[in-house]
């Protein structure tokens, strides 16, 4: 992704392509909105009625989840990723490999996001 | 839409194997609408749980499982389930359940393996549900309020029991049993082994002038057929409240001696020490093990003062006189509420006995007849008081006639009368025989 030349779309506004993770400790992820919205915290966040500030900055702070184990969120990244391309596929659907150090973390991460 | 036909005659081949393995909990039940695949699967089967076969989407895709709690139209399977699949995937490498929410421990205990080492579970597990699984899993028939209406305690005494059932001194491993020990320390509460095994006889070896009668037989054979020791594992069960042992041999078929029913001496020895030791023991029964007089005194006589015995067995031994005189010892220097050394030879080898005082005990009716049977061979026995002991009418009459018949004949014998008391009656509850 560093190497390419693209230009990504900004994070603001409701039709904006990026939605950006803040974790408890300040770390920024900036994801795909529509890989986000795989979870249904985040989707809730960010298309529940109208007061969130999430909704207009497409940010979503999760106070919750730390990102010292940076393994998690790379999993949980890859499951977004995962669930968005298998989801009405008719292709053969692989098994999700979930690394045995991280498990009981990333359900805990998992249950949060409702994901 | 797709045409799945082709590619269901493709999938044929693959199904037998996928509809038995098919038992993750994200809907990979087999549908009972499909001629092909093998019979539903209805009730949830703890087996190893992981993703279906990726070919059988398809057919889950069009597939709706009434009353199945766990089925989901999603294909995908949520990280939550993918992360709960892994951990009860490795759960015997990596034993996470406390960590976890109540409900995502309770998946993970619905799906584990009751095939999974003890070493791993022991301490772990409380759940019930999870032990009654293991139980069920290992034997047919389970009478759970027999051990307190708790599996787990269910499952490790019947473990443990099976283990000492068919625990042969000299070949088996003993550490097979004491490493259960830590394992099983704080959920055994009874020990009831009804055979012990005795060591593998080699072929005896014949010293030179020695004849192969029974007597040298037994002398030689005799240090080598102790049976398992207690010792070590009555001090490993921190919890044993009851002993219940008998000193047997099922099964052996064509292969019957008497010498596998030796109860040895040192057999005796290491039990009395291991019983005075235990601190908790509360209930204790040796029957049908061959005790003599001997072996019942070394073992009554650990028995003295013990904080906390109540109940003592050695019915169907071959307890003579001078073992009944120790129990009653006994009787007077424990707690004992119940002492129970029915069919013994007590009374029919007695000779010395001449008054027994039974008065308000519980004896009832096959006490009496016991009572009776010994009486009938008894010449010695003058007086016998049996008063409110619930024996039946009947005995009491018998045993009436015989105390008379001896009477007389000691007073036939006498060369001073006024050495025998006159007055001599078994009294009943109701009728004076005289």
């Amino acid at each position: 992704m560093d190497g390419e030349k693209k230009t990504y779309g900004g994070c603001e506004g409701p039709d904006a392509l990026y939605v950006k993770l803040i974790l408890s400790d300040g770390h920024e992820f900036i994801v795909k909105k529509e890989r986000a919205l795989t979870s249904g915290t985040i989707k809730a966040m960010l298309s529940g009625p109208g007061q969130f500030a999430e909704k207009e900055a497409d940010e979503v702070h999760f106070r919750e989840i730390p990102s010292h184990v940076p393994s998690k969120v790379y999993a949980l990244c890859m499951y977004f990723m995962y669930k968005v391309r298998y989801t009405n596929s008719s292709t053969e659907i692989p098994e999700f490999p979930v690394a045995p150090e991280i498990a009981l973390e990333l359900l805990m991460a998992a249950n949060f996001l409702d994901c | 839409m797709q045409d799945t036909v082709t590619t269901s005659a493709l999938l044929d081949p693959s199904h037998s194997s996928v509809s038995t393995q098919d038992k993750s909990s994200t809907g990979g039940h087999t549908s009972s609408t499909s001629p092909q695949l093998s019979k539903p699967s209805i009730t949830p089967v703890p087996a190893k749980s992981r993703n279906p076969h990726p070919r059988a989407n398809i057919r889950r895709m069009r597939r709706i499982i009434a009353e199945d709690p766990e089925w989901s139209l999603a294909i995908v399977p949520l990280l939550t389930e993918l992360c709960i699949q892994h951990i009860i995937r490795n759960f015997q490498k990596n034993p996470i359940l406390k960590q976890m929410l109540p409900e995502h421990q309770q998946k993970v205990l619905n799906h584990l393996s009751p095939d999974l080492p003890l070493a791993v579970t022991a301490n772990l597990i409380d759940n019930e549900n999870y032990w009654l699984r293991c139980c069920m899993h290992r034997w047919p028939v389970c009478h759970v309020a027999h051990h307190g209406g708790s599996w787990k305690r269910m499952f490790f005494e019947r473990h443990l029991e099976n283990l000492l059932k068919h625990f042969i001194p000299g070949t088996t491993d003993p550490a097979v049993i004491l490493d259960l020990l830590p394992l099983c320390r704080n959920y055994v509460r009874r020990v009831h082994v009804d055979q012990f095994l005795p060591p593998v006889q080699l072929p005896a070896q014949l010293r030179p002038g020695d004849q192969s009668d029974s007597g040298s037989e037994g002398e030689m054979e005799e240090p080598t057929v102790d049976h398992y020791q207690l010792g070590d594992l009555v001090a490993g069960l921190s919890h044993l409240e009851e002993l219940d042992l008998v000193y047997d041999v099922k099964d052996c078929g064509m292969n019957f001696e008497w010498n596998l029913f030796l109860f040895t001496y040192r057999d005796c020895l290491s039990l009395a020490a291991a019983i005075k030791a235990c601190h908790t023991l509360k209930i204790f029964k040796l029957t049908r093990s061959k005790v003599d007089d001997d072996k019942a005194r070394i073992i009554i006589r650990s028995l003295l003062d013990h904080p906390v015995l109540e109940e003592l067995d050695l019915s169907q031994n071959l307890i003579g006189d001078r073992g009944a005189r120790g129990a009653a010892k006994l009787l007077s220097h424990s707690r004992l509420r119940v002492l129970n050394l029915a069919n013994n030879q007590v009374l029919a080898i007695n000779t010395t006995l001449t008054s027994i005082n039974l008065s308000c005990n519980h004896i009832g009716l096959d006490g009496g007849k016991q009572l009776l049977e010994g009486m009938s061979d008894n010449k010695t026995l003058l007086e016998f008081d049996l008063r409110l002991s619930d024996v039946a009418q009947e005995s009491e009459y018998l045993i009436g006639q015989a105390l008379y018949a001896n009477q007389e004949a000691a007073r036939q014998r006498a060369l001073n009368p006024s050495h025998f008391m006159s007055t001599i009656t078994a009294n009943g509850p109701e009728n004076s025989v005289g």
